[in-house]
């Protein structure tokens, strides 16, 4: 799992939920519950993951991201793929 | 002929707010709709406007000032008038250094003054200059934040539009290692201050705590509530939307409550008994629809700041709209207007789980929508059961203004637009 991806992952959550602190999350706790995140602020995570990361996230699959591990490797594909292409 | 430009009413429940900042300067001309002033209520510090075509002849309360509601902030004249015998503005009665105008202490003056500097006004020459020297513009929430903090904004270079110092900037100064940053003890904005409260107590949220107790204690006393539900389907609407949001970038796609949002506004536009405010026995159906959006605040609180003409409003334009009311419903930067504008107003707890949210009106508005998270459940489609998502509706209105059977039909028209989303 790539450092730099979590960072900026990690850095976008807390700007979202600035009253957390996104170093203490578990890369496996679900993150809209334990930020009590809501669909407004998740779309402007997703916002800014494309804004930062240039990785653009389909409504169908905003679903099963629902942890940090889980977001960062679904980040990392999507950039391994387009590095391939 | 001037007139007066007041403390305004920015909820049911608003006693005084504490100004503190002018926007503007005696000599400044102002346009209606002009923020012209930063004010400290129960809610938050909030801009507040002015709703007439003039000059500002003379700024009647300081910065850290805490006056009722309707008591004059400023003589404005018309823009033809002449202005009145030059008189030195407020700082008159204050030594350059500041002593105290009224009943607040001096520090607590001028931790509520925006930290660039500005001596008392000693007249609205020196106050100009001392503007354009000082240059430094700063939104209410980042100086909310860096009050909390105790740290001071002078010399820092903004990054929001024009080089306005915004929370982002502040947020960027407190991760820093502080530099001597911190030149003034933290003490909590005067007028959020109550009588044995503990310093260091997060003073906001208490205070915003008993006005929503307040808004809502008189809501269940006055206003005689009755309520209704209805079970909408929203497969045309989600459909419509998933298409839509495919072929848009991510930072304009839209989110299934600023659908809820425009299906209801259009419903209040075309049903007038749940869009007006009902005050002295008498009620006044509005206008326009500027609907509500009930924002819930991290850590506790409620604002329901509105969208103006939502029902006129492309659902583009709503979505950014929304989307932007609640970033500054959390962050600061609210305007009066927005606090009492609203119509009527919607609330959705679909992201918490929850079926039926039965709202509580906010006086003295006569209805409230609510909308439930919006799931799958089992639903008859000719003749046969299947899972659709469906999302429950609530009414609670004002039984003085409008009765069930109305209700019913202003619910049975919002399923009735949420199925043809294409036509909202």
């Amino acid at each position: 799992m790539s450092t730099n991806t979590e960072s900026v992952v990690r850095q976008i959550l807390g700007e979202v939920a600035p009253d957390t602190d996104p170093q203490d999350l578990d890369r496996s706790d679900n993150f809209r519950e334990v930020l009590d995140i809501d669909s407004m602020d998740f779309l402007n995570v997703m916002i800014a993951i494309n804004d930062r990361l240039g990785v653009s996230v389909p409504e169908r699959d905003y679903g099963r991201l629902t942890s940090v591990e889980a977001l960062v490797r679904f980040i990392d594909e999507r950039l391994e793929g387009a590095r391939a292409d | 002929m001037a007139h007066d430009f007041r403390m305004p009413l920015l909820g049911a429940d608003m006693d005084a707010g504490t100004l503190i900042e002018w926007l503007k300067a005696e000599g400044d001309h102002v346009s209606s709709g002009d923020i012209v002033a930063v004010v400290e209520t129960q809610k938050g510090a909030i801009e507040i406007e002015i709703f007439q075509d003039g000059v500002i002849d003379r700024l009647l309360v300081e910065p850290g000032q805490t006056v009722p509601v309707g008591t004059p902030l400023a003589s404005v004249r018309g823009p033809d008038e002449e202005p009145e015998t030059a008189v030195a503005g407020v700082g008159e009665t204050a030594a350059v250094a500041g002593g105290p105008a009224g009943p607040v202490p001096e520090e607590t003056r001028q931790r509520a003054r925006p930290r660039h500097d500005v001596p008392t006004q000693p007249g609205p020459a020196a106050t100009r200059q001392d503007r354009a020297a000082a240059g430094a513009r700063i939104t209410p929430g980042a100086r909310k934040l860096a009050a909390e903090h105790g740290i001071s904004l002078e010399g820092v270079s903004g990054t929001g539009p024009g080089g306005i110092i915004q929370r982002s900037d502040v947020e960027r100064l407190l991760a820093e290692p502080a530099e001597a940053s911190v030149s003034e003890p933290q003490v909590i904005a005067p007028s959020t201050i109550e009588p044995g409260q503990a310093a260091g107590k997060p003073a906001g949220a208490e205070a915003m705590r008993h006005a929503i107790a307040s808004a809502m204690a008189r809501s269940k006393r006055e206003i005689p509530h009755y309520y209704l539900a209805e079970t909408m389907d929203m497969a045309p609407a989600l459909a419509w939307l998933e298409a839509r949001n495919a072929d848009a970038p991510v930072a304009e796609r839209v989110l299934p409550v600023a659908l809820l949002a425009k299906a209801t506004a259009c419903a209040l536009a075309a049903m007038p008994e749940f869009n007006g405010t009902y005050q002295d026995g008498v009620y006044r159906p509005a206008e326009r629809v500027h609907l509500g959006c009930a924002i819930g605040l991290r850590g506790g609180g409620l604002i329901a700041p509105g969208i103006r003409d939502a029902d006129a409003k492309d659902l583009a334009t709503l979505m950014a709209d929304l989307s932007d009311l609640v970033r500054r419903a959390r962050s600061g930067g609210l305007r009066s207007s927005e606090l009492s504008d609203p119509t009527s107003t919607m609330t959705s707890l679909g992201d918490q789980g929850v079926d039926d949210v039965f709202g509580v009106i906010f006086p003295p508005q006569v209805a409230i929508i609510g909308f439930g998270t919006i799931e799958e459940r089992p639903f008859v489609v000719d003749g046969a059961v299947i899972a659709r998502p469906v999302v429950r509706a609530t009414l609670s209105a004002d039984h003085r203004v409008s009765d069930g059977h109305a209700g019913g039909r202003f619910l049975t028209r919002i399923a009735r637009h949420l199925r043809d989303p294409e036509a909202l």
